[in-house]
């Protein structure tokens, strides 16, 4: 099955005018899948962390949403340690008007303000809760073992 | 190489009219020349100058810092105090400043100075003189047997008074303030307050030190020469101004008229159809319009070249790291290599334009960009001829720089000329980009507006549909699920019918493959798979 047209041209503009921060490139063998690079946003405990993360565009997209996983360890509530994202855009509030730039800086977005009030590491959303400033420095301290 | 060298070549490779308003770099160089040799007649070289004015600031910080301290110590402990003579012997410098004034909108500089009145005490000091002697004639004391003479003070050569001189009688000081021209002065040597300084050996027990809480007298020489530099240049700056903007709405005209021509010949199929209805709801074959043969058009031709031309991104960046302006070089390659495309891909001749009119249009328009690619590197030069004048004014003179701010616009004026194209001429062709479907981003073809106002593709409504998401994919109004037939667009599926004959068409077809497909695969066969007999 080739590819539709809006995965190439998604491809091309990713590829030829990458949002800040943000790197994806598709694997070769399957224009599907993406390596994703994201920066830690400025003032946030992940700032200076480059994290790596995985993207896949299944059959349905954009009628359905990407795949998106965190591959680098991240001390986040809504991260959990599968790397796997609470995000609603990825989920039940996904809209097929949305793109893989946007769902990606939506998740840069997320690395500076986690909701530890709807959390998918239970552990984590706790400490974030009970004190912030020593979980931030956890997260300070997981970006510079795991993100660089 | 010399800036005026590569600039006077530069300017020789831009049309007359440009080059007749740029700045007159060498020019203004000899007017430099003509105020190093104002200053010098003053005794102001440029050492002199820096030393005086560097003074002045130090002295004014030092002042406000000092000045409870310095009363309260008073003259006496100066004169026993060795260390202190040399502070009571800086004051001898008088306290110069730069001015520069736009009075009556002329630039006016001048110099303003002031020197510490001496001390009533001491008549063997050369620096103390009668106040009381307010003649006009030139000192002739007997006692001035020192230094005054060696720089010719008193001698009857010099029909002016001595600034030194002038300078310590206050009252011809207030008397010609305000009447003095601007000659009169200027031919004093201030120099001499600076190189009559005593040693301070002599000045320890010669010298009281000056009374610190007396005002000092106050001087302003005019700059004659400084003045017509400055006038000179701030005339051609607003010369330049004065040109560019006739510039631009000339450049606005053959715009406007330009446009004209290419919208003439890229007219859409219905300026020639009479069967064609913008708002009518019942064509039976939506494809039947197309471009005929006999109704030459080149819409798809200058869609092509604005299509390469947007891409160019000649003049401006619109990717999100380098956003802004291009450098005249960058503009120039990109410029260039859009010719190149468009060559390449039989656009600028008879292959593809077939209207002698888009022709002619197509070199009109390069010869815009190239006209703005001009102004580009006009302007930039002049910038940079008004920068390396002004620092030359400096170094030269020593004489801090100022501020000459030229009346520029808030956007340069090849930005403006570019947005001019992007706003008046590229809009004449829609553009495909415009009238997409956001999902599967093809031409929405068939258009279907939701309830709330937004446009998608039929094919998309249709998966959305059968996936059951309600939401309106740009406002999540739930309005998907209602849409029907009567949301079909009409005057819209017209207008892309007209405008994109051949886009809609291949949308068309491929909805319908794919429509085919679908129904296949919900019958629960494989649509690629070869049908076989059994």
């Amino acid at each position: 099955m080739s590819l539709p047209k809006r995965i190439i041209k998604e491809t091309e503009r990713l590829v030829a005018d990458p949002a800040p921060g943000i790197t994806a490139l598709p694997h070769e063998d399957n224009l599907r899948y993406f390596d994703v690079t994201i920066e830690g946003p400025g003032g946030s405990p992940f700032q200076h962390g480059i994290f790596k993360l995985e993207l896949f565009l299944p059959e349905e997209y954009p009628m359905a949403p990407p795949k998106v996983r965190f591959l680098t360890k991240i001390y986040h509530p809504n991260i959990d340690k599968l790397g796997r994202i609470c995000l609603d855009i990825l989920k039940d509030k996904w809209s097929p008007a949305l793109q893989i730039r946007t769902v990606l800086l939506s998740i840069q977005a997320l690395l500076s303000a986690p909701n530890p009030d709807d959390p998918l590491a239970t552990d984590v959303a706790k400490h974030y809760k009970e004190n912030e400033a020593d979980a931030q420095r956890v997260s300070q301290e997981w970006t510079q073992k795991y993100a660089n | 190489m010399h800036f005026s060298k590569t600039y006077a070549q530069l300017l020789l490779s831009l049309p007359p009219e440009l080059r007749e308003n740029a700045i007159q770099y060498r020019q203004l160089k000899k007017l430099i020349n003509q105020v190093v040799r104002e200053l010098s007649s003053l005794g102001l070289s440029p050492a002199v100058l820096q030393e005086l004015l560097e003074y002045s600031k130090n002295e004014s910080d030092e002042l406000t810092k000092k000045k409870g301290k310095k009363r309260s110590e008073d003259g006496e402990e100066f004169d026993e105090d060795p260390s202190a003579s040399t502070s009571a012997q800086r004051h001898h410098l008088p306290h110069l400043v730069y001015e520069v004034t736009k009075d009556s909108g002329r630039i006016e500089p001048h110099l303003r100075l002031w020197v510490d009145p001496p001390s009533h005490s001491s008549g063997s000091s050369p620096h103390t003189l009668d106040t009381q002697e307010d003649s006009l004639t030139p000192r002739t004391e007997t006692d001035a047997d020192d230094e005054e003479d060696q720089h010719g003070y008193n001698h009857g050569t010099r029909p002016q008074m001595s600034l030194l001189w002038a300078l310590q009688r206050q009252p011809w000081l207030s008397a010609n303030r305000e009447g003095r021209d601007a000659v009169e002065v200027p031919t004093a040597r201030i120099s001499e307050v600076l190189e009559d300084d005593p040693d301070p050996a002599s000045l320890d027990h010669d010298h009281p030190s000056f009374d610190h809480d007396r005002t000092p007298n106050e001087v302003v020489i005019p700059l004659a020469a400084d003045m017509e530099f400055f006038q000179t240049l701030s005339t051609a700056l607003e010369g330049l101004s004065a040109h560019m903007a006739t510039v631009q709405s000339d450049f606005v005209d053959t715009l406007v008229t330009l446009s004209r021509t290419i919208a003439h010949s890229a007219h859409p199929a219905s300026s020639s159809s009479n069967t064609f209805h913008p708002h009518s709801a019942v064509t039976s074959k939506p494809w039947s319009i197309s471009i005929s043969a006999k109704a030459k058009s080149d819409l798809y031709s200058w869609r092509e070249i604005f299509q390469l031309y947007v891409e160019a991104e000649v003049f401006e960046s619109i990717h999100e790291l380098d956003r802004g302006e291009r450098s005249v070089e960058e503009s120039e390659n990109r410029l260039k290599l859009f010719a190149e495309r468009v060559t390449q891909r039989g656009l600028g001749d008879g292959r593809k334009l077939k209207l002698q009119s888009s022709r002619d249009a197509l070199e009109t328009f390069l010869e815009l960009n190239v006209f703005i690619l001009n102004i580009k590197k006009f302007q930039f030069a002049n910038a940079e001829a008004t920068r390396k004048i002004l620092k030359k004014h400096t170094k030269r003179t020593s004489l801090p720089p100022y501020p000459l701010v030229p009346r520029t616009q808030s956007t340069s004026l090849p930005r403006v000329l570019v947005q001019a194209i992007g706003e008046t001429l590229l809009p004449i062709i829609p553009h495909l980009d415009d009238y997409a479907c956001l999902i599967c981003t093809s031409i929405a073809f068939k258009p279907i507006r939701l309830s709330c106002g937004h446009l998608f593709c039929v094919r998309c409504l249709v998966k959305m549909q059968k996936r059951g998401s309600g939401d309106c994919p740009m406002c999540r109004a739930p309005c998907v699920l209602q849409a029907d037939r009567s949301n079909v667009d009409w005057a819209l599926l017209n207008f892309m019918q007209d405008w994109f004959p051949i886009e809609s068409k291949e949308k068309l077809q491929q909805n319908e493959r794919e429509a085919a497909r679908e129904e296949l695969e919900e019958l629960g066969l494989n649509p690629d798979q070869t049908c076989r007999v059994m």
